[in-house]
């Protein structure tokens, strides 16, 4: 495992795998060794113990893939920059009641003035009722 | 992968081979099931020896992903906060000003006498916040008072991240340097608390940056729709006041000053307002922390100060009711603390709506027609008038 920075902040330090990797290819090898044990096993007598080693051998292979998507999952968070949130603006004319919502714009706030009314167009800006987070359109289900 | 550990993988994946070119040497029976059992033995010993250590070294690999996670949160913070300078700042660079900023510290009053304490803490509280204040009318002169609050909770924000750093990759090397088991354990089962912190805290960044009204201006938002479409005038330090008529009952409405991000004193303001008139009822209104299970943008309840905070206003407004033998209830709208922090939800919103009416109720209910009752709406008023 590297060192990390004490004194420097502004320092970075990286993520050391190889150990990780180290234990990752032992289990593999382990798991292949047991599911050809397995296998040779089966045509012998004994085969439960066959079985065992077979059905030990593939979960080990299956624990080892599950451990690095979940390894790639998270060094994939790490590096990922976070983004912001998609918010907003509804507005209400104040003359024909009618509602807009449209994505924030910078200077929006609530009990503000909005943009003119498309609708009855007069000159007296919207007002702006609400701001907030919207919630992403659902994906349309099989 | 460094060469280095691409070396180490092989030599882990020809070991068996080994293990056989050694059976064959010393004339064993060679057969997989031996080196196996081989292998076992091997492990067995391994684990026994160095179990715990491996255990350990994982536990570190998780500290270190959420420490690698808060340290680029951290840095976006920073880089948020100097281009939010630089768009208004009288100084080309104004990084230094910013680190300086960040690092500030409020050293917290002895309270070896707790007399009084609450009164110091007070007035440090303001000493830190004008001193930012003081600082950032030097820095970004051109930029309006809106905005200057907006920065100056950015900065904070930015200041939380960098605190939140420190402090975990203080105890992770400490954990390292010292092999404590027992700090290590702690840390990383506290990392999913931190993570959520985080992540409001990242959140809060974007919403001070846009000013988005976020889910802890919940009580200035309940309130602002009860004065509309009566104005706010200023009132004190970073506060508003509105007086209006319902259904015969005079309300006297205290927020703090919109639409920049500050929560103000409400303490000064109702003891300022207390003093000129006799309320019959005094109802506070917050957003709250809700429990894991509970639905975001429920309306609860209760007797008491519903504010947050260091304690400071809240002493200071239950001093000044319980003198004057006020009823003071507390209406609070639940969410997370990622809802607090960050913009308002659809589920939040309703619960303003909820909340608003509830409100206009209890008035009803407990204020007789004729009757005085003074509203306060706690909470951050970032996006709100």
């Amino acid at each position: 495992m590297r060192e990390m920075p004490e004194q420097n902040s502004g320092e970075r330090y990286d993520l050391n795998i190889s150990f990780f990797f180290f234990l990752l290819g032992f289990l593999v090898i382990i798991s292949l060794s047991l599911i050809y044990n397995g296998a040779m096993s089966l045509e012998e007598p004994y085969t439960t113990t066959g079985l065992i080693s077979l059905g030990l051998g593939i979960s080990g292979l299956l624990l080892a893939g599950y451990n690095l998507m979940k390894l790639q999952s998270r060094l994939a968070a790490v590096g990922r920059r976070p983004s912001g949130p998609q918010v907003v603006t509804k507005q209400k004319c104040r003359s024909c009641g009618s509602e807009v919502t449209r994505p924030f714009k910078e200077g929006d706030y609530v009990y503000g003035n909005g943009d003119v009314c498309t609708k009855c167009g007069k000159a007296e800006p919207m007002l702006v009722s609400a701001i907030f987070l919207q919630k992403p359109p659902k994906k349309p289900g099989p | 992968m460094l060469k280095s550990d691409f070396i180490r993988v092989v030599s882990c994946d020809m070991f068996p081979t080994m293990l056989l070119a050694l059976f064959a040497q010393l004339q064993l029976p060679v057969d997989i099931g031996t080196v196996l059992n081989f292998v076992f033995l091997i492990l067995f010993l391994l684990f026994i020896v160095w179990g715990q250590k491996i255990q350990i070294y994982i536990l570190m690999k998780d500290i270190e992903f959420v420490l690698r996670r808060i340290d680029l949160m951290k840095d976006e913070g920073r880089k948020i906060s100097l281009e939010k300078l630089k768009k208004y700042s009288a100084i080309p660079d104004p990084s230094a000003a910013l680190d300086r900023i960040i690092d500030y510290i409020l050293i917290e009053p002895v309270s070896l006498d707790p007399a009084g304490l609450v009164w110091k803490l007070d007035y440090l509280l303001k000493v830190a916040e004008d001193r930012v204040k003081g600082e950032l009318k030097q820095i970004v002169p051109n930029a309006s008072d809106t905005e200057r609050e907006n920065i100056s909770n950015v900065l904070e924000v930015a200041a939380s991240l960098s605190i939140m750093y420190r402090v975990v990759r203080h105890y992770y090397i400490i954990g390292k340097k010292t092999g404590n088991q027992i700090i290590i354990i702690q840390l990383q089962a506290m990392l999913p608390d931190v993570m959520i912190q985080a992540d409001a805290l990242m959140g809060a960044l974007y919403a001070y940056t846009y000013g988005h009204p976020i889910g802890d201006g919940t009580g200035a938002l309940v309130v602002a729709n009860l004065g509309y479409p009566k104005e706010f005038k200023d009132m004190g330090r970073d506060m508003e006041v509105c007086e209006t008529d319902f259904e015969g009952r005079r309300m006297t409405i205290l927020k703090s000053k919109g639409p920049g991000a500050t929560v103000g004193y409400p303490g000064d303001s109702v003891l300022d307002v207390t003093k000129r008139r006799k309320y019959n009822l005094v109802i506070m209104v917050d957003a709250g922390l809700k429990l894991e299970g509970e639905k975001s943008g429920t309306v609860f309840e209760g007797v008491g100060a519903a504010i947050g905070g260091i304690g400071t206003e809240k002493f200071k407004i239950e001093e000044i009711v319980a003198n004057k033998k006020i009823p003071l209830y507390g209406i609070i709208v639940r969410m997370s603390m990622k809802e607090a922090l960050t913009p308002l939800s659809e589920e939040v919103l309703k619960g303003i709506d909820a909340a608003t009416t509830r409100v206009r109720e209890v008035i009803r209910e407990k204020v007789p027609e004729g009757g005085k009752v003074l509203i306060i709406g706690v909470g951050n008023t970032v996006g709100i008038r």
